[in-house]
């Protein structure tokens, strides 16, 4: 059978499926980047989700618990009744807490109105109090002067809270101390109006600082250490009590072109983020940070739990609302976010995602964007050629090994995150990128499963249209062979009732078309015309010289030449004048009188005839011949004369059977004919028989190289 | 099919090994080719020297029948020389003398050439 070529996988639409596979992946890649770069909020939800998860995995560690939050709680409003409690009260609980001289106090309160529960405003409140009793009252000293007093002597800063819109209560500015900007006036939280305390808090404190904690999604994760207040830069709570705390005279703030940079309070650097606010790194909610202001009023709280701490004052009441969302958990009081900032700056830590970190992770998404590219699409073609080595009918192993990659890949991806976080307190945003780089791995992941099913669908398809074809062509070649084989004569049904002779004859095709030949028939009532040919060739062209060679020889018997030699002759001649192929013809020709036992051969450049006698020599009738048929033009063939007797056999064959091989390269060889001859028995159908079934054991299961053809008679009876 | 060569003079003698057979017959005539180009008028004379093949099929003689047509087109000498008795007998059988010079030794064909 003829081995079909392979028809190749359609390669171009190979390499566009390739090529757009690729393309989508940097179409999806560019999109992320682009989103990432004009909308990083789009990603807000999973990185500030993997933000809060690095609180969570790291909170920080307070270390030098510099901060202490004076709290009106549950119990200081059960002692000392509801709030807002008269100024008084407030004024004892600062001069209580100047006393042990902590290095800043902070107000997280805003005292935006008089107290109505001064005597004075008591004293108007109610007519109903005699005359002398009103004068007396409004004689005394008020509560917000009192309080007033008191902040005058401590190293307290005022709350005030910065407002985008006017209400009755709101002013268009503060008194505060003077920031010393270096650069230009960065892009902070603006705030044309803010809420303020009264002017004589306001004259009475050292500083005011704005509260501002803006939630996002519910939780505070930053908090405005500067802000634009009215056009004038404005320090937080926080910055103001450091500068407070540090006795400096005034804070230095350095921007540039991607906004604030740092700040500076003395001898300590604080990096902002651009717009001059401060991530917070939570530390685990701690009950020590906290003293009760109903303990301290007692006088329960030693002078050594305050004494150079910055104390914060801050409302815990459940009744009072002043509840934060954090990444560490909800319902942590407001104040603590001052806490926590003022904590982790003492503790020189911070927490940053300075201007080129959104760079970083563009370079970082480019980057590993076009190595997944570039790995799973090359990854597919790898696929492909397996598919092709083995034919599997599963998807190759490279997905997996792909998967594997992008695995590590997003491991690490989260694994550097993370030391970012822990080591250097950067925020690496890992979550944006993942999304952004498992879509691109999960689209070309999709093109490749898409273009494998694809292309083994195809591969299929051709698969079959060449068995298809094949098929079609076997049965062309089968026909042929049919046809071939159906010139040749069928000994046992040529002669029916002969009693002269005995003939048998066998041909055994090699592939489908071979390029041997017998034939035989009756000349005359007493001629036996025979002949065994073998071209030298295979397949198609030896097939149809073949048939032309046996039409010719039979053509020159039957019109009647003088003898074998010019019969074959005359067919060498006009076998000759067309032979494009160059091909040639061995064979042995020969008219047997079948009644007198006279015999013509003629051998054209065929192995010699065996001659098996009546008393069963053997022997081989060399002699007279010439060169293959169609190899020379104009040769005169010469005639053999021989005599057979009543129980010759004559045995003629092709070297199919001589040269017929076995798994050791061995060939049958003429020994093993003169064995087979020897012993047979020497009727012609038996003779055959045997000699064709002693080389099919010879030859096993090697397939046959070249066809093989006996062809013997027997006189039976002169 | 292996075959070697060797030059003598202006002839190439080739000696090809073993049997030229169906197996054989198209890796032999792959083997000819090259040094059948070279083989023309005015150029070198070839001879085939046969005392190492042992048996030569139809094929091979084909196979031989085209390189002697293509020398003899191109205006060239080729000879067959020294072959074993059984391949003789092959050539005797087949009249392949009408076809090719057939030599009995090396030397006999380098003389021949000489002569001519």
């Amino acid at each position: 059978m003829r081995r079909w070529p392979t028809l190749p996988l359609n390669k171009p639409r190979a390499f566009a499926a390739k090529l757009t596979s690729r393309s989508i992946g940097y179409a999806l890649l560019a999109a992320f980047a682009l989103l990432l770069t004009f909308a990083p909020t789009a990603f807000n939800f999973v990185r500030l989700a993997l933000f809060d998860q690095y609180q969570n995995f790291s909170p920080r560690e307070s270390r030098s618990q510099s901060v202490v939050i004076v709290a009106i709680d549950e119990e200081a409003l059960a002692a000392l009744g509801q709030w807002p409690w008269p100024r008084n009260y407030l004024a004892m609980l600062i001069d209580t807490i100047a006393a042990a001289q902590p290095a800043a106090i902070g107000l997280d309160l805003i005292l935006p109105e008089a107290d109505r529960t001064s005597p004075g405003a008591v004293a108007e409140s109610r007519p109903d109090l005699s005359l002398e009793v009103r004068n007396i009252l409004a004689s005394t000293r008020s509560n917000d002067h009192q309080l007033a007093n008191s902040l005058a002597q401590t190293p307290i800063v005022l709350g005030a809270a910065g407002f985008k819109f006017k209400t009755s209560t709101t002013r268009d500015g503060l008194r505060t101390t003077p920031v010393e900007l270096q650069g230009d006036m960065p892009q902070l939280n603006a705030y044309p109006y803010v809420l303020v305390s009264l002017p004589e808090f306001q004259a009475a404190a050292k500083g005011q600082g704005l509260l501002s904690g803006d939630p996002e999604k519910g939780i505070v994760r930053r908090a405005a250490m500067l802000a634009n207040l009215n056009n004038t830069l404005t320090p937080g709570l926080t910055l103001e009590m450091l500068r407070i705390a540090h006795n400096i005279p005034h804070i230095r703030v350095y921007a540039n072109q991607h906004g604030v940079n740092s700040v500076q309070i003395g001898a300590q650097q604080i990096p902002l983020q651009g717009n001059g606010e401060a991530w917070v790194h939570y530390s685990r909610f701690s009950e020590q940070r906290f003293i009760s202001a109903l303990s301290l009023l007692k006088g329960e709280i030693s002078a050594e739990q305050i004494k150079g701490k910055m104390v914060l004052i801050g409302l815990t009441g459940l009744g009072l609302q002043d509840f934060i969302s954090t990444p560490l958990g909800d319902l942590r009081h407001g104040v603590e976010i001052h806490a926590q900032l003022l904590e982790s700056i003492e503790d020189g830590h911070f927490l940053t995602r300075p201007w080129w970190m959104p760079w970083l992770e563009l370079g970082v998404l480019t980057a590993v964007g076009l190595l997944l590219i570039y790995l799973i699409s090359n990854m597919h073609q790898i696929n492909l050629a397996t598919e092709r080595r083995r034919q599997e009918r599963q998807p190759g192993i490279a997905p997996k090994s792909a998967a594997l990659i992008a695995l590590l890949l997003f491991v690490s991806l989260f694994g550097s995150g993370l030391v970012l976080f822990v080591k250097s307190g950067l925020l690496f945003d890992a979550a944006s990128l993942f999304i952004a780089l498992f879509c691109i791995f999960a689209s070309l992941l999709a093109s490749v499963f898409i273009e494998t099913g694809r292309q083994r669908n195809n591969a299929e398809k051709a698969l079959q249209n060449q068995r298809l074809e094949a098929a079609q062509l076997a049965g062309e070649l089968d026909a042929a062979r049919r046809i071939q084989l159906g010139t040749l004569p069928v000994a046992a049904l040529a002669f029916p009732g002969e009693t002269r002779f005995e003939i048998a004859a066998v041909l055994e095709s090699a592939r489908q078309v071979g390029g041997d030949l017998y034939d035989f028939f009756m000349i005359d009532e007493q001629r036996l015309f025979f002949v065994i040919g073998d071209v030298a060739g295979k397949g198609l062209p030896a097939s149809l010289f073949m048939v032309v060679t046996k039409a010719l020889t039979k053509n020159g018997a039957l019109r009647g030449g003088k003898n074998i030699g010019e019969i074959i002759t005359l067919a060498n001649l006009e076998m000759a004048r067309e032979n494009p192929q160059m091909l040639f013809v061995t064979a042995i020709a020969g008219i047997l009188n079948v009644e007198s036992g006279a015999l013509e051969l003629v051998n054209a450049g065929h192995d010699a005839p065996w001659l098996i006698a009546s008393d069963h020599t053997i022997s081989r009738i060399n002699g007279a011949g010439g060169p293959p048929l169609c190899m020379l033009e104009d040769f005169d063939y010469p005639t053999q004369h021989l005599q057979l007797n009543t129980g010759d056999s004559l045995l003629l064959l092709t070297d199919g059977v001589t040269e017929a091989m076995n798994a050791d390269a061995e060939q049958y060889g003429m020994g093993r004919v003169n064995e087979i001859l020897q012993t047979s028995d020497p009727h012609p159908a038996a003779l055959i028989t045997a000699l064709r079934d002693d080389v099919r054991r010879f030859v096993g299961m090697t397939e046959a190289s070249d066809d093989l053809t006996l062809l013997a008679l027997r006189l039976k009876n002169i | 099919m292996k075959v070697t060569s060797t030059h003598q003079r202006n002839t190439l003698i080739l000696t090809p090994k073993g049997r030229i057979d169906h197996a054989a017959a198209e890796a032999f005539s792959v083997a000819l080719t090259p040094y059948l180009a070279d083989c023309q008028s005015g150029g070198n004379l070839l001879i085939l020297d046969f005392s190492e093949v042992e048996y030569v099929s139809s094929v091979g003689l084909r196979a031989l029948m085209l390189a002697a047509r293509q020398v003899k087109t191109q205006g060239g000498k080729i000879a067959i020389a020294a072959p074993t008795p059984l391949v003789g007998e092959v050539f005797e059988v087949c009249r392949f003398n009408l076809v090719l010079s057939l030599f009995d030794s090396v030397d006999a064909a380098l003389a021949n050439f000489a002569v001519e």
